[in-house]
């Protein structure tokens, strides 16, 4: 699904990822924790292609073809979904045109049917209901005014329409209370399947309770330098990343 | 040329109307105190008339309609009262004038009765507020016009809608005044929709309003200027707000090769109230001058204004928004809040908010900014698969999509997204999802 080699990433001139590797097959959850500042944020700019974040060095496959040469519209439709860490407040734009322009571009390009008005506002309730959002967002700014939790279910609303092959998480729970975490641990366990992947950026362990990764990877420096099952993560929660500070170099 | 010369040589005898001769003096006089606007100029200072003087478009008075491809079937389905002027001239034949209700008038200023002209007498020599070159140029020019006069609590249940359609086989100046009375409680929304033959030559049309409205009396005014091409189009709006009255205002601006409007509104009355809300959109090498001057003469009165413009190509964009709070207008609230987009490199905007404030116990409020699309919000749109050209236009819609909503007209509202979405680009790729939904 995704192989990450050797990669290099530097924003503004600062480099940020220092020789990543990481490889995620379809099916698996990858849980990526981390200090502040590992680069855990800047991984997921980097895949889905955002301004400013420039590879220096290395290679990423995704589904066997090179994403780096891809645009940010073009990966998405591909089917890589970053669920960000700060939703952009876009007031004017409402969700409903904002979603509907989204499916369209993704079903256009994995050649199927544009759904019609009717069939794509089934779609729209059903997944906000979903994520425990009132239809009453559908209509307005996409983010405008919501709160911290709303804009983070609103990215697994979105998800959930795209049903994308591979979704990035990027410290999607910072800021939820324990039941948008459920709310949000719902909606991704929803789409688990053998021929989707995800990988969660966390700082917490606990989201992983909800969502049980088959891999955690620790990130620092700008490297992966521990790889381990769930139980790594509890290993985290009580020792810190210090210990491991040892083993980046 | 100094000006007065130049006054002397370019502007036509003044126009013999009896009753109206006072009026034509005194403008002149006018004309010849502020002289013809030049670079340092205030309120023409970014605004060059030069197109004005260079043609022939102040020499040749246009006559009327002597061609018309108008065709009403072109027009928003409006279920409103039409009156429809074609170059400046009404064309009685073009409108509804049988729709109008009990307690209406709509008068021709030579027709009016005794007590109507001098009430349009008055109106014209003292209600301009923002006073300069043109508009003096104006009043040495009004032979006639038209007089709306709305009675007491008559409530208009439709839309009273002006149509004003320019054509011309040659370049040409037209003039139009127009005053509207509204008597105490008396309530209307007036649709005044500028558009133009695309194959018609350049006009200048140069326009005033006088809105008046008595104690509560209740207007809601769409300006719509969405006539292109080579059009230069000059106009005044003056309105009067006495207790408790209130105006609301929508102004749509697209296209032209120089537009101006001065949008003044005088809070004479505790308790009167008005928003303005502006979305103003040039283009290519389009040019619109925005000037809007909000007088809080007593206390307790209200004001809003939003103004938002999108500039592409090599278009200028001008707006000048004054507050003014006199010295008993205590407990005034009033905002200003100027927000611009700039699409291009090459587009222009200048921007001055002003705040002058007499009274010491009010709440105000103004800003403006000039910007270009937010790239965060641009990463956002394509992380979901959405193009970046549509991502664009999207954004800029999103930019103005909320101000046209206020039209509170649905018929209205899908016919200015309609002409947005083409202003946007003929690619209906890009402009299928707008306002969709």
């Amino acid at each position: 699904m995704l192989a990450i080699e050797n990669l290099h990433a530097q924003v503004d001139e600062k480099t940020i990822l220092k020789g990543l590797n990481l490889n995620v097959k379809p099916g698996e959850v990858h849980a990526i924790m981390g200090p502040n500042g590992a680069g855990k944020s800047t991984l997921g700019n980097v895949l889905s292609g955002r301004d400013g974040y420039e590879v220096t060095e290395g290679k990423v496959l995704f589904d066997g073809h090179n994403l780096l040469d891809q645009d940010t519209e073009v990966r998405a439709r591909n089917g890589l979904f970053l669920a960000f860490q700060y939703p952009v407040e876009i007031p004017g734009v409402s969700n409903l045109e904002f979603l509907k322009a989204s499916v369209d571009a993704t079903r256009e390009h994995q050649g199927l049917e544009p759904l019609d008005a009717v069939q794509f506002l089934k779609l729209a309730r059903e997944k906000c209901k979903a994520v425990n959002l009132d239809q009453s967002f559908l209509k307005r700014g996409v983010n405008e005014g919501f709160s911290g939790g709303e804009k983070k279910r609103n990215e697994i609303m979105q998800m959930m329409m795209l049903e994308p092959k591979l979704a990035i998480l990027d410290e999607t729970d910072s800021g939820l209370d324990i039941d948008a975490l459920q709310v949000v641990a719902d909606g991704v366990n929803a789409l688990r399947s053998p021929d989707r992947s995800f990988i969660v950026v966390t700082h917490y362990q606990r989201l992983l309770d909800f969502i049980v990764p088959d891999y955690v990877h620790v990130l620092a420096d700008g490297k992966i330098v521990k790889s381990g099952d769930k139980s790594l993560a509890l290993e985290l929660e009580n020792k810190g990343y210090g210990w491991l500070q040892g083993q980046a170099s | 040329m100094s000006s007065a010369t130049w006054i002397n040589e370019q502007i036509p005898p003044e126009p013999k109307v009896d009753w109206l001769s006072t009026l034509h003096r005194e403008g002149l006089n006018q004309l010849t105190d502020f002289g013809w606007p030049n670079r340092k100029t205030e309120a023409w200072k970014y605004s060059p008339l030069t197109r004005v003087l260079k043609g022939s478009l102040l020499e040749t008075p246009n006559t009327g309609s002597e061609l018309s491809s108008f065709n009403a079937a072109n027009l928003p389905a409006v279920d409103g009262i039409r009156l429809v002027f074609v170059n400046g001239q009404f064309e009685s034949g073009l409108s509804d004038l049988e729709q109008l209700p009990a307690g209406v008038c709509w008068v021709r200023y030579s027709e009016a009765n005794q007590e109507q002209q001098a009430y349009i007498q008055a109106q014209l020599q003292s209600g301009v507020v923002a006073q300069h070159s043109l508009t003096a140029l104006h009043q040495t020019r009004v032979v006639d016009g038209w007089l709306l006069d709305v009675d007491e609590k008559v409530r208009i249940e439709k839309p009273v809608y002006w149509v004003h359609w320019a054509e011309a086989s040659e370049e040409s100046y037209s003039v139009l005044s127009r005053c509207v009375r509204l008597g105490k409680q008396s309530e209307m929304t007036l649709i005044e929709h500028q558009l133009s033959s695309e194959q018609s030559a350049a006009q200048f049309q140069h326009q005033s309003v006088h809105f008046d409205l008595a104690d509560s009396a209740r207007l809601r005014h769409q300006l719509l200027q969405l006539d292109g091409g080579d059009q230069v189009s000059v106009g005044s709006w003056n309105s009067r707000l006495a207790n408790h009255a209130y105006l609301e205002t929508f102004i749509m601006g697209l296209g032209g090769h120089l537009k101006r409007v001065d949008y003044s509104v005088c809070h004479q009355g505790e308790g009167a109230e008005s928003r303005l809300d502006a979305a103003i959109l040039p283009k290519d090498k389009q040019h619109f001058d925005l000037h809007t001057q909000f007088e809080h003469e007593v206390p307790h009165t209200q004001s809003q204004q939003v103004v938002r413009t999108i500039a592409d190509d090599q278009a200028k964009a001008v707006f000048n928004g004054r507050i003014h709070i006199h010295p008993q207008a205590q407990k005034t609230l009033a905002e200003l809040s100027n927000k611009n987009l700039l699409l291009s490199e090459q587009a222009e905007v200048y921007t001055k908010p002003e705040l002058e404030i007499y009274a010491d116990d009010v709440r105000c409020a103004h800003g403006a900014t000039v910007s270009q699309l937010d790239h965060q919000a641009l990463n956002y749109l394509r992380s979901r698969g959405i193009s970046k050209a549509e991502a664009e236009v999207m954004l800029s819609f999103g930019f103005i999509q909320t101000l046209i909503q206020r039209v509170d007209h649905d018929v209205l509202i899908h016919y200015l997204v309609e002409r947005l979405t083409s202003w946007f680009g003929a690619d209906q790729q890009l402009t299928q999802h707008l306002g969709s939904l």
